[in-house]
């Protein structure tokens, strides 16, 4: 379970999830994405940051919630977990918020297959869906697709 | 203080192999002048190998550190002509060598493995050879540990301990002393006039030496000596400790980073100051050009007139900075640069090893050593050189009387050699042995069912035949085969790097084996192609030509995947969906910059015809791109591994908004995952969307000619 601290918060669909700040590496406009052979659906392919190649992944994809164009507010949030450097296609950024630790409370019982939250905090009228990184990152590696695209369809649809 | 020696520890094992490779081409020097020898050789050795000893005993590897002391201790009597330098002198010394090196290798992969036992009796023999000139140790000359433990009344009866060790540094060698100060009480129990410590000391001398020294003493202390040959313990090296000096506790060994785990070989480099030296004088120059131009761009913004002139300044200033860029650019890469002596050192011992052991005489020539290598390519080109060198002693070169009835000298010769021509490096291994018979070859080819018998293959066919898998493990064709490691290996290896090689050969003359490299791994010429909406890159070595189809040239008969017909050959085809995958095609979408106008006609499509590991295939891409050197850069880094894939590179960096990455094909990678020849007919159906392009070209029956050569890239040797 998180602690708390400082958070960068964004929204998927209509979701909004929350990245300790820590990790953040940078925040990036759109760019141009390379599709990468045999990647599983979710990663749009790999983005070049300053001579570093870094893949990208659609949170959208990941989550199963319904696609949508790039728009002018779909940014990039790159993070730095495990040593590696990850993109994440977001719809928006919102702000960075500070989650006292008496404010989250560990993920709901019923998450489903895929346990990538650390916890959920009530900040002010919406919930803010805490992520754990390393396992959502470990779940995209080109070698070990991880958790299928299905369930998180699947999941999308239940909403 | 604590310190952690394990972070030396890869230091110290870089150096070591600089130089203990000195050491061996120095001690390979000595023995090739015979009894001669020359003072500044020796003296070179001996600094190389006192190096190594210093450095180990400083790190606690004790082995190291004893085996490299005999070794000095050899030398130096040869220094001082106190030993001859005798034919069984060099050989010992010769032979030390490789078990240095062999020593060091255990150790780093191993550490704290014991020395082998051939390590130590020949550290023995190297003692001993050493103590046999030497007059002050004439009796048994060699390592001593000796426990001196005065009596508690030893200084009541007028004794000094001092004295004697003093007295032990006239009769021999004192190598290490080490006070041993446990009975010492505190201070307030401490009675000056009651002597507490004993001394070990490590002495290299005679035996009647030390009892002439202790003989005073007999009675007034416990005195031990004991015979420690060739196995003094490196944490005692002190090296010029005063005696007495109480020597600081030694640094265990350090313990292996996690038991089990494989250690990964550094990845650090060692660059030459001056090198690193420019890199920084160029860093300033663009720190100040920067500056400058943004000086200027400031004059801009606070209002003043943009004019003319100004902008020429700015333009001239970004040049100076462009100028830069490019300088430290190139250096930048020169740094991943190493001379080939690093790969050739080897050689020398290698050839003449292999000389000694087969009976014959075969001189080493090394030409073109300075030329500079990729250091990623001189790792891997080191182990396909030596199968070649192994080859040419072991099976090329004729046994001697032999030369001397085909009227050659009775030393065979080999020959190295290194140089840059047109973007590459070549590396050339040559001998003048008996050569390849061409017709054993075809012989051979065809009992092993490569060749039908009635085959007609000009030599060069037939040479290249060598190369083919399954050839050479044949074992019996003499003056061909290695031993049970083929030519197809090496040719493997060498076409991994982006390389290609070929042996050309007379017979009775000799053969000589061509291998040609790209200048560098960061970099590759790359044939830009358009695949599936996207800018893919395939590596100009693998590239034989480009075609552009025409309809009837591709062909999907039964049971069989995709063919290209070209020049009445069936070449296998991968589809854009074959070589992006599943799924790939459709996933390139939106963020994806480079599309392709929408509608191009089937007949404009290209096919580029790749060879990799000796297999032919026909990409079939949208459209060429153009060619150019790219940078290659890890896709494994953040992302992983991607079959197929060799890395990214990034293109049209035009503006630092608008440059992307192109991936690069790997050509080999690409072949073996693509099960060409089982492909069914409908599998590639799945990417309807590109395919259905090609299928058209398929199906428009018309037979045409090939028509080869559309910007043919070929980039071969």
């Amino acid at each position: 379970m998180n602690t708390g601290g400082q958070f960068l918060t964004f929204t998927v669909g209509e979701q909004t999830y929350g990245i300790d700040i820590l990790d953040i590496q940078e925040i990036r406009g759109g760019g141009t994405v390379t599709p990468v052979p045999h990647a599983p659906p979710h990663v749009r392919g790999v983005m070049n940051l300053r001579g570093t190649i870094v893949p990208v992944v659609d949170l959208r994809r990941r989550f199963g919630v319904p696609e949508i164009d790039f728009g002018r507010f779909t940014v990039i949030v790159v993070v730095a977990v495990e040593g590696r450097t990850i993109g994440f296609v977001v719809d928006t950024v919102s702000e960075v918020r500070d989650l006292a630790g008496a404010a989250v409370t560990p993920p709901p019982w019923n998450g489903g297959g895929e346990r990538f939250l650390t916890g959920v905090a009530a900040g002010g009228e919406e919930l803010v869906m805490l992520l754990d990184l390393p396992r959502l990152i470990r779940g995209h590696a080109a070698g070990q697709v991880g958790e299928s695209d299905q369930t998180g369809k699947q999941r999308g649809q239940e909403r | 203080m604590e310190i952690d020696f394990s972070r030396f520890r890869d230091t110290f094992f870089a150096e070591a192999a600089e130089l203990a490779a000195e050491l061996d081409r120095g001690v390979l020097a000595l023995e090739r002048m015979g009894c001669a020898g020359d003072p500044g050789l020796l003296h070179s050795i001996f600094r190389a190998a006192h190096s190594i000893k210093g450095n180990a005993g400083m790190l606690g590897l004790d082995a190291i550190a004893g085996f490299t002391h005999s070794l000095e201790t050899l030398l130096d009597r040869l220094r001082d002509r106190r030993v001859a330098l005798e034919p069984a002198v060099t050989a010992a010394l010769v032979e030390a060598s490789a078990a240095l090196g062999q020593l060091l290798e255990a150790e780093r992969e191993a550490p704290g493995s014991p020395p082998a036992e051939g390590a130590r009796e020949l550290a023995q023999r190297l003692s001993e050879l050493a103590g046999a000139g030497g007059e002050a140790s004439a009796a048994s000359g060699g390592l001593h540990r000796i426990r001196f433990a005065p009596a508690p009344d030893f200084m009541r009866n007028g004794l000094d301990p001092l004295l004697f060790l003093r007295d032990l540094e006239q009769a021999g060698r004192v190598v290490a002393v080490r006070a041993d100060s446990s009975r010492l009480p505190a201070l307030e129990a401490l009675d000056p006039e009651v002597c507490y410590l004993a001394w070990e000391i490590e002495f290299e001398g005679s035996r009647a030496g030390i009892e002439e020294v202790f003989g005073l003493a007999a009675g007034a202390a416990q005195i031990a000596i004991a015979v420690t040959v060739g196995e003094p313990a490196g944490e005692k090296f002190a090296g010029e400790q005063l005696p007495g000096a109480e020597i600081p506790a030694p640094a265990p060994t350090p313990p292996a980073t996690a038991a089990g785990a494989p250690r990964r070989r550094s990845g650090s480099i060692r660059v030459d100051t001056d090198k690193a030296d420019k890199l920084i004088n160029l860093a300033g120059e663009l720190v100040i050009a920067q500056a400058m131009a943004m000086s200027i761009l400031d004059g801009f913004s606070s209002g003043h007139v943009c004019s003319s002139g100004r902008m020429e300044e700015l333009r001239e200033a970004m040049a100076v900075l462009g100028r830069h860029t490019r300088e430290i650019q190139e250096r930048v890469m020169g740094i991943r640069m190493l001379s080939a002596s690093t790969v050739f050192g080897r050689f020398p011992r290698l050839v003449r090893d292999l000389a000694a052991a087969t009976g014959k005489t075969v001189d080493l020539e090394i030409d073109g050593a300075d030329t500079e290598i990729d250091r990623g390519l001189i790792e891997k080109i080191a182990d396909p050189l030596t199968h070649l060198v192994r080859n040419a002693v072991d099976h090329g070169i004729e046994s001697a009387e032999r030369r001397r009835e085909a009227g050659k000298p009775a030393v065979g010769r080999v020959r190295l050699a290194a140089f840059h021509r047109g973007g590459s490096v070549h590396i050339e291994v040559s001998d003048d042995g008996r050569g390849i018979d061409v017709d054993r070859v075809k012989q051979r080819a065809v009992e092993r069912g490569m060749i039908p018998p009635e085959a007609d293959l000009s030599p060069e066919q037939a040479r290249a035949l060598l190369f083919e898998p399954g050839f050479s493990t044949a074992g019996t064709v003499t003056g061909l085969s290695g031993r049970g490691v083929g030519l197809d290996v090496v040719r493997r290896n060498v076409e991994a790097l982006g390389g290609r090689i070929r042996v050309d050969s007379r017979p009775g003359q000799g053969c000589m084996f061509l291998i040609a490299l790209p200048m560098t791994l960061a970099i590759l010429d790359g044939l830009l192609v358009r695949l599936g909406g996207g800018v893919f890159v395939i590596p100009l070595t693998a590239v034989v030509e480009s075609v552009q189809l025409r309809p009837g040239m591709l062909v999907r008969p039964a049971g069989c995947g995709l063919l290209l017909r070209l020049r009445g050959e069936a070449i296998p085809a991968l589809s854009p969906g074959d070589i992006l995958g599943a799924g790939a095609t459709e996933g390139r979408d939106r963020p994806t910059a480079n599309r392709p106008p929408a509608n191009r006609l089937a007949a404009n499509r290209l096919a580029v015809v790749v060879e990799a590991d000796g297999q032919r295939a026909a990409l079939l891409v949208d459209d060429l791109a153009g060619q150019q050197q790219v940078v290659v850069k890890s896709l494994e880094e953040h992302y992983g591994p991607v079959d197929g894939i060799l890395g990214a590179t990034i293109l049209g960096a035009t503006t630092p908004g608008n440059s992307s990455v192109a991936l690069i094909i790997d050509v080999g990678g690409l072949l073996r995952m693509a099960p060409v020849e089982e492909t069914p007919p409908g599998r590639c159906r799945g990417n309807a969307g590109v395919d259905a392009r090609f299928d058209a070209c398929v199906d428009a029956g018309e037979e045409a000619a090939a028509a080869p050569g559309v910007a043919s890239g070929s980039g071969r040797v």
